[in-house]
């Protein structure tokens, strides 16, 4: 097993880059592969050789994780592969290139740096893309429980309420947002927050205050697309029911043009579809 | 700095070579050239040119027999050793010397080329210029030709010849070795010479194979300011991305900064908010910009220990590295400087968001304007941009029409910044948004306290006409007359002077004052005989008149205003009280056509409703229903949308009736159904038709009795009396009614239409009389034949009723189709809310209940139509699918207290209640409320059976058997539940528990 996780880490060290680890002393250490033991960060590392003349050997060091600052993990390319193919609706796809990373991340959890906690709150959103709304929840449940680091439990927690706001339970799952929305500095975890909250917003037709939610996406955090087809398929009805037909249709037409392999996309264009009725009822 | 000890050093085998003058000076050329093997680069120039070669080492003990070849050494020497250290003006004397004595030698070279270097620092840049050219001349294919070049170039810069700097760094674009700095600073040569074309193409040089070097990035940079100057945004932004692509390439990431702002703030000013956008969001923040310089100055560190370590590693080499190193020293203290100014950076984000704010209120996205002012003024509560930020907001919400948020953002505005810029301004904006939104209280709220906070303020003038508006509209007809007169006071020849005495005169008019609102209205016509408001002053006038009963003065007025005012919008109220006028007078026959006229010409449906039915009640009065049936039918004709359409119906039908003429009230009516039977949106048709099926269902009464004949004609046919004449004839008795014959007869016409949205409706029609006949079998029948038509046919009440219908039937399918249509064609239809419920009645079935719960939520909460009660229970159904109990039971609990409701729904939430309970295991609760619905509700059987296992079921789980079979036994001695197939169950648990 030992030898499995190590080859998986050494397999990914290949493509992620060597991990130093920064302690909280100011101390940097190099490490050809880490693993996580308990509360325990065991960091695979040089060692002298035996003698001299002798070929060079590895060794494992344990840090605590409470005297680490930072596990220097360069960011993965397919957090973003997987967030773009979320975006057009390939969630699973998205899922394949998360599945291999998340086994890598599990090994050390959510220590400091790592990108588990991202990893697996992009699985839950996949999840709940391809309507797997019962596993994407108990996966953001286990992401909230073990979470150390505070932006991936309030990830986590945007997560956990929107399977809240799909029981209906509305009250509850904007109270979570909205901490989310005050604490959190992740570019990932507001635009999460700002999309589910204005889903709530919309389906209590609070028109307004659904449209500046889900804006916020597009304005303060344009680098998250993953959440944009879900964004302009819930302004579009939210304009709609502020009778703006106007803006409604350009946003369905905006979400069908740049997403259009998405289930948004067929949504907005059975939207665009009841406008066209409308308009041609009311003599428009 | 250069090690001056070092640079000093001369190797021994040469000190001992010492001849005659010629020798001395072929032996100072020789230490020269001793000197110089071996060196590369090495001391600099204060700053640009590229620095002069090092200074040859003096020889450590000369003995010559040449004193002029010492001095010339001596000179020399000393010149480099000055120039090393900074002494410009020695190491100019000595090295002039050196050439003036030495003669024209080619070994002179590093001389010409430290003279030159030496009046360049001393910013002597004719004589730097005369001596690089000297160099240039005489040693075209020296070691130093590519930097003496470039130095003229850049002293003819200094001196301000752009265009002779320009060619000078032209020359240079094919050196390799200088082509980059060559071809960016023709472009800044070209550039601050005002040629701007010309540096563009110099730059696009540099950049076009791509951002391959730091010279590269500046030179992106600066092009990327010059095409925003040439107005081609676009080409800027897209190296302004470019250079971003390869940030290890810039030093200074703050100009950079700078440059896309300027870029952007460019291009939103020349209306290009898209490219604008673009170029904001490339901006980095205050962290990363720290960031990034902190990793500059760690990068320039490591090179400098590499430096030293190589220079440990390799001493014999040190002259080679000593130069790298200082000049790796020098971009280390450069970025060590630009870290430092870094950390001084205010953040830019306040000012980013404002401007990308202003893009999307340029490219008409306000909303998204709203999110990025918003973002501002909420995250930045000490940032200057706040108080543009706040107001462009409120604008923003002004225009999408949003009073409500907008007046907020005014309140917080004028709390905030009493004394702001935009003061003025928001006052007025918070009481016109105000009105705009009919809150009149806001307004004149809004308005009086801007007058008193905000006295000059620019918008006083119409802030207190405007206040006096809201009064006006909120019937504070008193205090709008004070405030018109403040205005026409302060204001006598204000833009609203005219409205003003206008209104003030109306105040009075409203206010029922009718002789002083004589006086005023005359005088406004006087003053303003022609205004904008004369023909409403002068219909005003006549109805101060009707106040004093002045019939025939109205009269009068009345003639004159249609000539005077013809086809004027107020017509038919002018005519309305022209009609009350001779009413007035008792000209009840002149007043019919009168009003007959007002409702024709009137735009008001007040106004049309009034004289409508004054007509009708006039010619009621006198007998005329034939006048009155017509009447009516001409409205109906004319106003087909008409709201009193169906009112009017019922009179023709009275009308009619009392003139034993049904037949043609039922031929009247399907001859106004014929023009409209085919238009699917008009609901009005199907109440046309309830009210011919009514017409249908029961035999017509007689037409009234022939008029008693004449005494004369009685005694004329009193001749001879017959018997029969003593005894009145039985009459034969009628034949039975078919009131389905009746109707078919009547619908015949109609039959004949072929669109499809008619022949449906018809079908609704015998569906209709087969209601009132209370025959449901036929209704049923009729029902399935609207149901074979495809949903685009059919009005909203048949897409309503037949979607009901085939739920009802179990085809589910069908229905949602009908129902979707209903919702999506008809979103403003009265049976809107069929559509939510019969879809959130489908999606439970399919156990969707989330989407079922927000279907129900929107029907009950939204709509509140005639389907409010199936709407709330869907909802509580749906809340307990969905395990959110404690809303389910309130809902049940309300559904369960309307008296309105009460009926099987009322068994339905008692027995619904239990489950609620008995789904989180509290038993005890849950029993009581099922033995509720056993005790009190018996008429709703189904709900009993289910009620009778459940008790059960909870006795049992609670540990009491018996209790649990007893309660089965008793269902099953219920005869009227033998049917169910709770009974059934009821029978094996009895059987399982060995209790049967």
């Amino acid at each position: 097993m030992r030898t499995w996780l190590l080859l998986f880490i050494l397999a990914f060290a290949g493509s992620a880059g060597a991990q130093n680890i920064l302690l909280k002393d100011g101390r940097v250490i190099a490490t050809k592969g880490v693993r996580r033991w308990g509360d325990t960060i065991m960091a695979t590392v040089d060692a002298p050789a035996a003698n001299t003349g002798a070929p060079g050997r590895t060794a494992e060091l344990g840090y605590p994780i409470t005297q680490i600052a930072k596990i220097d993990f360069p960011r993965p390319p397919q957090l973003k592969e997987a967030g773009d193919l979320l975006a057009q609706g390939k969630a699973a796809d998205a899922l394949s290139r998360l599945e291999p990373l998340l086994k890598y991340y599990e090994t050390v959890g959510d220590a400091p740096g790592s990108f588990w906690g991202e990893t697996a709150l992009l699985k839950v959103q996949a999840l709940a893309s391809l309507g797997e709304n019962g596993p994407a929840e108990t996966l953001a449940e286990s992401v909230a429980r073990h979470a150390i680091d505070p932006e991936t439990l309030l990830g986590a927690n945007v997560q956990v309420a929107a399977g809240l706001a799909r029981r209906g339970d509305y009250e509850r799952a904007l109270a979570i947002y909205d901490t989310a929305l005050k604490q959190a500095t992740r570019p990932q975890t507001l635009a999460a927050a700002a999309a589910n909250k204005g889903q709530s917003l919309l389906v209590r037709k609070e028109w307004s205050a659904a449209i500046l939610s889900f804006l916020e996406v597009p304005v303060l955090y344009p680098e998250q697309k993953l959440w944009m087809p879900r964004v302009l398929l819930g302004c579009g009805r939210a304009y709609a029911g502020l009778q703006d037909l106007e803006r409604a249709k350009a946003s369905f037409h905006e979400l069908t043009g740049a997403f259009p392999l998405t289930a948004e996309a067929g949504e907005a264009r059975n939207e665009l579809e009841k406008i066209a009725k409308f308009e041609k009822v009311n003599h428009k | 700095m250069m090690d001056n000890a070092l640079c000093h050093r001369l190797p021994q085998r040469l000190i001992d070579r010492v001849s005659t003058v010629n020798q001395a000076k072929r032996l100072f050329v020789l230490l020269l050239l001793a000197a110089l093997g071996g060196l590369t680069d090495t001391c600099f120039a204060k700053s640009p040119p590229r620095p002069p070669p090092p200074p040859p080492p003096p020889p450590a003990t000369v003995s010559s027999p040449s004193t002029v070849a010492a001095d010339l050494t001596k000179a020399f020497t000393e010149g480099m050793a000055a120039f090393q250290a900074g002494d410009y003006a020695t190491a100019v004397s000595k090295l002039e010397m050196v050439l003036a004595k030495a003669g024209d030698v080619p070994e002179l070279e590093p001389v010409y080329f430290t003279l030159g270097a030496s009046y360049y620092n001393l910013a002597q840049y004719p004589k730097a210029i005369e001596t690089f050219n000297k160099y240039v001349e005489k040693f075209p294919s020296g070691s130093r030709i590519v930097d003496a070049t470039f130095s003229i170039g850049q002293a003819k810069m200094l001196l301000k010849d752009y265009a002779g700097a320009a060619a000078q760094f032209a020359k240079l674009e094919n050196v390799p070795q200088a082509h980059d700095q060559a071809l960016l600073y023709e472009g800044l040569a070209w550039k601050e010479g005002g040629k701007v074309d010309d540096a563009i193409k110099a730059l696009e040089k540099l950049v076009s194979p791509g951002i391959q070097s730091a010279s590269a990035a500046n030179a992106g940079m600066v092009l990327a300011a010059l095409y925003t100057q040439k107005r081609e945004g676009d080409k800027g932004n897209a190296l302004v991305q470019k250079v971003l692509q390869n940030t290890d390439l810039v030093d200074n990431m703050m100009s950079l900064n700078a440059m896309a702002i300027e870029l952007g703030d460019n291009l939103l000013d020349n209306q290009s908010a898209t490219a604008a956008l673009a170029a904001y969001r490339s901006v980095r923040s205050r962290e990363e910009v720290i960031a990034f310089q902190e990793a500059k100055v760690a990068a320039a560190q490591k090179n400098v220990a590499q430096a030293l370590a190589a220079i440990r590693a390799n001493p014999s080499q040190f002259l080679q590295f000593v130069a790298l190193r200082d000049r790796l020293q020098a971009e280390l203290d450069k970025a060590q400087k630009l870290s430092d100014e870094a950390k001084k950076l205010p953040d830019l984000r306040p000012g980013l968001l404002l401007r990308i704010g202003r893009c999307f209120y340029q490219l008409d996205k306000r909303w998204e304007s709203i999110v990025a002012f918003n973002a501002v003024v909420t995250k930045y509560p000490s940032a200057a941009e706040r108080e543009t930020a706040l107001f462009q907001e409120m604008t923003a919400y002004a225009d999408v029409n949003q009073p409500k948020l907008c007046q907020q953002l005014c309140e917080q505005y004028l709390k905030e910044y009493p004394k702001g810029p935009n003061a003025g301004a928001v006052g007025y904006l918070d009481g016109a948004v105000a009105l705009q939104a009919n809150d009149l209280k806001g307004a004149e709220s809004a308005f009086g306290s801007m007058l008193e906070r905000q006295p000059d303020s620019a918008f006083r003038e119409q802030m207190r006409f405007l206040l006096g508006n809201a009064k006006f509209m909120e019937g504070k007809y008193d205090e709008a007359a004070n405030v018109y007169r403040d205005y026409l006071k302060e204001y006598p020849s204000g833009h609203f002077a005219e409205e003003a005495e206008y209104r003030s005169a109306l105040t009075l008019v409203f206010n029922g004052k009718y002789e002083p609102a004589l006086g005023l209205l005359n005088a406004y016509l006087r003053k303003y005989p022609h205004g904008q408001f004369a023909a409403d002053a002068k219909y005003r006038v006549m109805v101060c008149k009707y106040a004093a009963s002045l019939f025939d003065e109205i009269i009068a007025d009345a003639k004159a205003w249609q000539q005077e005012f013809p086809q004027d919008q107020m017509e038919g109220e002018v005519l309305a009280l022209l009609g009350d006028s001779l009413v007035g007078e008792g000209k009840d026959e002149a007043a019919i056509p009168i009003y007959v006229e007002s409702e024709k010409k009137a735009y008001n449906d007040e106004v049309v409703n009034y004289s409508l039915f004054e007509a009708s009640k006039l010619m009621q009065k006198l007998g005329r229903w034939n006048d009155v049936s017509r009447l009516f039918e001409e409205f109906v004709k004319e106003k087909p949308d008409s709201p009193s359409v169906v009112t009017a119906i019922f009179w023709i039908g009275k009308a009619k009736a009392h003139e034993g003429r049904m037949e043609e009230a039922k031929q009247f009516l399907v001859g106004t159904l014929k023009q409209y039977i085919q238009d699917p949106a008009r609901e009005s048709v199907e109440q046309l038709l309830q009210q011919l099926a009514q017409f249908c269902s029961k035999r017509p009464r007689p037409a009234p009795a022939a008029p008693a004949p004449s005494p004369a004609a009685v005694a004329a046919a009193d001749v001879s009396p017959s018997p029969a004449s003593s005894v009145p004839p039985t009459p034969a008795p009628l034949p039975p009614y078919d009131a389905a014959a009746e109707l078919d007869k009547q619908l015949a016409p109609l039959d004949k239409i072929p669109n499809p949205t008619a022949k449906a409706r018809l079908f609704y029609a015998r569906a209709e009389l087969a209601q009132l006949l209370k025959k449901p079998a036929e209704r049923a029948k009729y029902f399935a034949e609207i149901e074979k038509f495809k949903p685009e046919e059919l009005s909203p009440v048949l897409l309503a009723q037949a979607g009901d219908d085939l739920l009802a039937k179990g085809e589910a399918e069908r229905a949602a189709t009908l129902y979707s249509e209903l919702r999506d064609a008809y979103p403003k239809s009265d049976f809107l809310d069929y559509a939510y419920v019969g879809l959130g009645e489908i999606a439970f079935a399919q156990k969707n209940y989330t989407r079922a719960l927000e279907l129900f939520t929107y029907a009950a909460d939204e709509l509140a139509g005639s389907k409010v009660k199936d709407a709330t229970v869907g909802e509580a159904k749906s809340c307990l699918e969905l395990g959110n109990y404690d809303k389910a039971r309130k809902l049940f609990e309300q559904i369960a207290s309307v008296r309105e409701w009460r009926g099987e729904s009322t068994a339905y939430a008692v027995y619904s209640l239990g489950e609620v309970e008995a789904r989180q295991q509290h038993w005890p609760e849950a029993i009581a409320y099922f033995q509720r619905v056993f005790v009190l509700y018996q008429k709703y059987l189904p709900w009993v059976a289910k009620s009778y296992i459940r008790s059960a079921e909870g006795f049992d789980k609670l540990g009491k058997r018996p209790e649990a079979v007893n309660h089965l036994k008793e269902m099953l001695r219920n005869p009227k539940l033998e049917n169910f197939p709770e009974t059934e169950q009821a029978r094996r648990m009895l059987q399982q528990w060995g209790a049967a």
